[in-house]
């Protein structure tokens, strides 16, 4: 039971963590109708500043706005530089000039800081454990991250629901041209929309960091987990990628504990072991592929899109 | 998507579109697959007669990936579904032939079956095994639309990437050498590169072939008409989620086949083949020698590993210079090589 309870939690943070950079994707999608593999690569501009910052300082708060900082301008930089250039454009550009994008910041990141992967440490006052049930002690810092994560959904969720610039970015999926129309700036508003999604994604990086060593690609395979987010939950929805996050994240997380003991009753505990990771490695496609036949257009996504 | 110009066109201007796209690809499209692929067969001799015998390798490579890019162009150009995902059946490919020669170096078994190195049997396998996936994954990811087929083929190789890493028994995510592999194309004994690129180069030819006249057939044409507009079609009667999932499938198989013709060439197994970017990079071949004809896919390939043949000596990063050339391309002249050479009324903008 104990050990339900602390993978659970870790799925949750993996989740969390997760709905980070998916939130700003679908969000920048769900508006601008654009196609990112560049998030991956704000991700891990978020985690390389911030290794670089509290490498320099030792100071983690410091780091971390460092992070969120960095990323934020870098996508401000390639929302006016490029992404602009690219609305009205077919998809199949938009792929191909934001992976072009990736090859360059994957390659950037090693010219900047070199091949030797680098880390960054949990921050001093969360590297313990605190007890979440009596005997379950369980690390404070993974909890913080799921704090955060569900900071961040309240945050959106009343960001796009409550306020005036919410009320515009709901009207700017449907009714762009009236939205300008009306005064807006629609092209300033895509911008800062923008500028936020890739805050969202650094900010991932910077508390995803201390369990990943930090070196070139390492936003690569959240870029793609996020993909399966909205493959699963439905483009341009919050609901779908707060839902998408989690399934995904506990999916992940439970398969890979439980399906090697699982696989064990049936066959010799070598190959348990071999098939049960190979297996959980591939739990999250498998729900996607279950998502796909039952529902095409994901689970909160629009029917008519 | 629906094209609101074209769906409202009158009945006139639709006949008028129908009749000159009829036609199909233009002659010059042909001029130029024969022109490139006559400058290939002689291509070897003449690096090899000006002393620069190790380019036969490379060449061989260009051959290879221009045929995987090519089926890719069968299916992005011609069927209007964008895949991020070929690198899938170039790994399945290659992992196909890979395991089979790996058990018969060893005298293992897989499956109950002997390996095997002989390419008439590895070969096909591959390309039958690449059916079938581009079947199952083309089945799911055409389910859905746009963006979500890019996402979803993406999303899928990377299952299949992560599939192939946890294969302890092939050297999981550091591969393994295949190098006392024999490269026998049935009596054929191709351990030469010479003999080797022009075995792979008459595969090319012949897949050139019948591509071209699979785009030309009725069945082709039923596969463009999804791409400009797939509710006419339907419309029309045709099933076109099966027609384009015969295409996609064909395109696996094709793409798979080079796959298994990479590994026999590189004799390396290694889950590096359907690396993400490995996808990205055949879709960049494409684009960078002109979407929608075929031939560009093996152009690309020619002037992607030329850059990075040119460059390896001159610096690390050459990715970087590949991505600021592609920016370049995308901003600049978003018809390819052949469509800027050829200058035709192509765009698919």
């Amino acid at each position: 039971m104990n050990l339900f309870i602390e993978q659970t939690l870790n799925g949750l943070q993996l989740g969390f963590t997760l709905l980070m950079v998916s939130a700003g994707l679908t969000l920048i999608f769900g508006i601008m109708n654009i196609i990112n593999l560049a998030h991956g690569s704000l991700f891990m501009v978020g985690a390389f500043v911030a290794a670089d910052v509290g490498g320099r300082t030792g100071n983690y708060l410091l780091a971390l706005l460092a992070g969120i900082a960095g990323a934020a301008v870098a996508g401000l930089i390639v929302e006016l530089g490029l992404i602009r250039r690219l609305y009205h454009r077919d998809h199949l550009y938009q792929v191909l000039a934001t992976f072009a994008l990736v090859l360059i910041a994957n390659q950037a990141v090693q010219m900047i800081w070199g091949l030797t992967p680098r880390s960054v440490s949990a921050p001093a006052f969360l590297d313990r454990t605190v007890p979440v049930l009596p005997g379950l002690p369980y690390p404070a810092y993974r909890l913080a991250i799921t704090a955060v994560g569900i900071a961040v959904i309240v945050f959106l969720h009343l960001l796009v629901e409550r306020t005036r610039v919410g009320m515009w970015i709901r009207a700017g999926r449907t009714h762009r041209e009236l939205l300008g129309a009306f005064g807006v700036n629609v092209r300033l508003l895509y911008t800062l929309v923008f500028a936020v999604g890739a805050g969202l994604a650094g900010l991932a990086g910077v508390v995803a960091a201390p369990f990943l060593s930090v070196e070139s690609g390492i936003g690569d395979h959240f870029l793609i987990l996020s993909f399966v987010v909205i493959v699963v939950g439905g483009i341009g929805s919050l609901k779908g990628a707060l839902y998408g996050s989690l399934m995904l994240g506990l999916a992940d997380t439970w398969a890979r504990t439980y399906l090697p003991d699982l696989f064990g009753q049936f066959v010799d505990p070598s190959t348990a072991a071999t098939a049960g990771a190979s297996v959980a490695s591939a739990s999250i496609y498998l729900v996607m592929v279950v998502v796909l036949v039952v529902k095409p257009n994901g689970l909160f996504g629009l029917a008519d899109e | 998507m629906s094209d609101p110009q074209t769906a409202t066109a009158s009945p006139t201007r639709t006949g008028l579109r129908f009749g000159l796209w009829a036609r199909g690809p233009s002659r010059w499209h042909v001029a130029l697959t024969v022109v490139f692929l006559a400058l290939l067969s002689v291509a070897p001799l003449w690096v090899e007669a000006s002393g620069r015998g190790y380019l036969v390798t490379v060449l061989t490579r260009v051959v290879i990936f221009g045929l995987a890019a090519m089926s890719l162009d069968f299916v992005m150009g011609y069927g209007g579904m964008v895949s991020l995902g070929h690198a899938t059946f170039l790994g399945a490919g290659a992992y196909t032939a890979g395991a089979l020669t790996y058990h018969s170096l060893d005298g293992s078994r897989l499956l109950g079956i002997p390996g095997t190195d002989q390419a008439l049997v590895t070969w096909p396998l591959a390309t039958v095994v690449g059916a079938l996936l581009g079947l199952v994954i083309g089945g799911l990811s055409l389910r859905t639309k746009g963006v979500y087929f890019i996402m979803a083929t993406l999303a899928f190789n990377q299952m299949i990437y992560f599939l192939f890493n946890a294969l302890e028994i092939y050297g999981g995510d550091d591969g393994v050498g295949l190098f006392a592999a024999r490269r026998a194309i049935g009596p054929i004994d191709a351990s030469d590169d010479m003999v080797f690129y022009y075995v792979c180069f008459a595969v090319l030819v012949v897949f050139t072939v019948i591509l071209n006249l699979v785009v030309r057939a009725p069945f082709g044409r039923v596969v463009r008409g999804c791409r400009s507009n797939m509710a006419r079609m339907a419309a029309l009667g045709y099933q076109t989620y099966r027609y384009r999932l015969a295409a996609f499938a064909l395109s696996a198989a094709i793409t798979s086949l080079a796959g298994a013709m990479a590994v026999t060439e590189s004799q390396f197994l290694s889950p590096s083949f359907a690396e993400w970017t490995e996808s990205g990079e055949l879709l960049i071949m494409v684009i960078v020698g002109g979407l929608g004809s075929l031939i560009g896919g093996v152009i690309g390939a020619g002037a992607l590993f030329l850059l990075e043949e040119l460059s390896i000596d001159i610096t690390d990063n050459w990715q970087f210079f590949v991505g600021i050339g592609l920016l370049a391309i995308v901003l600049g002249a978003p018809r390819g090589l052949t469509g800027t050479l050829l200058g035709g009324r192509r765009s698919h903008d």
